[in-house]
């Protein structure tokens, strides 16, 4: 299989976004599989939304440091340096008022508790679909 | 007309890929991601899950060498080699993942050591399928589907 530019990126005006906006949606993903990164940008690009994808909770930091903001940051519950409700603490304790969502392909409650603890706000179910983050994204453009 | 005929092919052999539970739902949304602006995003994901999985599974199978089994760890990793497969609609492949992490759950070594075998060997079959179906598909040439407006 030949190896090709999938980033997830598209070209400006190449196509259509499937969903049009009152706001300026920007979303960060925070997952350590390069493959879900490129799929979870390119879904939500493709519904309109800017986003960036990183792979773990240190580069996301980094990010908001210089001064990059989001309307949603999607974290992997599950990542090797520090699971979702670490993250999530840290992001808080930055001063980050973005909606924080726990991704995961299955949850455990006592994760779900320690991610809302740590101030997250709520979960959604990986693999990403359409299904599931629009109408998420249709509260954010309401609020 | 051999066109027509590859193309059919290529629709036999991609339906042959759901019916016999290889992939689900998820390889369709990938497929609707794909076009003009990505003319070859599916294959490019496919590329870059096998780049990504390869090593995943060469460092679930080095914990898998240690003693005693680390099956915290053994059953992190299988969590995110999971995700990645469950993104790109693998399912037979999603399926043994889940099968070794109830294992990891219930610290059953010998049920882990089996279900990786069985893992490896739906990943390697998936890799053949799909790379097969990418090719005669690039042979069949671009289909005339219903793109989004540019």
């Amino acid at each position: 299989m030949a190896l090709g530019s999938a980033n997830g990126n598209r070209a400006e005006g190449a196509t259509t976004p499937l969903m049009s906006w009152k706001n300026n949606l920007r979303a960060l993903l925070v997952d350590a599989s390069s493959t879900c990164r490129i799929i979870g940008k390119a879904y939500l690009t493709s519904y309109g939304v800017e986003t960036e994808a990183v792979e773990n909770g240190e580069a996301a930091f980094d990010l908001i440091y210089m001064g990059a903001s989001f309307n949603v940051i999607i974290i992997d519950m599950h990542m090797r340096e520090m699971n979702g409700a670490q993250c999530a603490r840290r992001l808080r304790t930055m001063g980050v008022q973005s909606r924080l969502l726990g991704m995961s392909t299955s949850y455990r409650e006592h994760e779900q508790h320690e991610f809302l603890a740590a101030g997250g706000n709520g979960f959604i179910q990986k693999p990403l679909h359409p299904s599931k983050f629009v109408p998420i994204l249709q509260e954010l453009d309401n609020n | 007309m051999e066109r027509t005929h590859m193309r059919r092919q290529v629709g036999l052999m991609r339906q042959s890929l759901f019916t016999q539970g290889f992939l689900d739902e998820q390889f369709i949304q990938l497929e609707e991601l794909q076009d003009d602006a990505n003319p070859n995003f599916v294959e490019e994901i496919a590329t870059l899950y096998y780049c990504d999985s390869s090593k995943s599974l060469q460092t679930i199978e080095q914990a898998l060498e240690k003693t005693p089994h680390d099956f915290n760890k053994l059953d992190n990793h299988m969590h995110q080699f999971k995700g990645s497969s469950s993104s790109i609609g693998a399912k037979k492949v999603k399926d043994e993942c889940q099968q070794f992490r109830e294992y990891c759950k219930a610290g059953n070594r010998e049920g882990c050591m089996r279900t990786f075998q069985l893992l490896k060997k739906e990943h390697a079959t998936l890799k053949k399928k799909l790379e097969a179906y990418f090719q005669m598909a690039r042979q069949a040439g671009p289909l005339e589907t219903a793109s989004r407006p540019k």
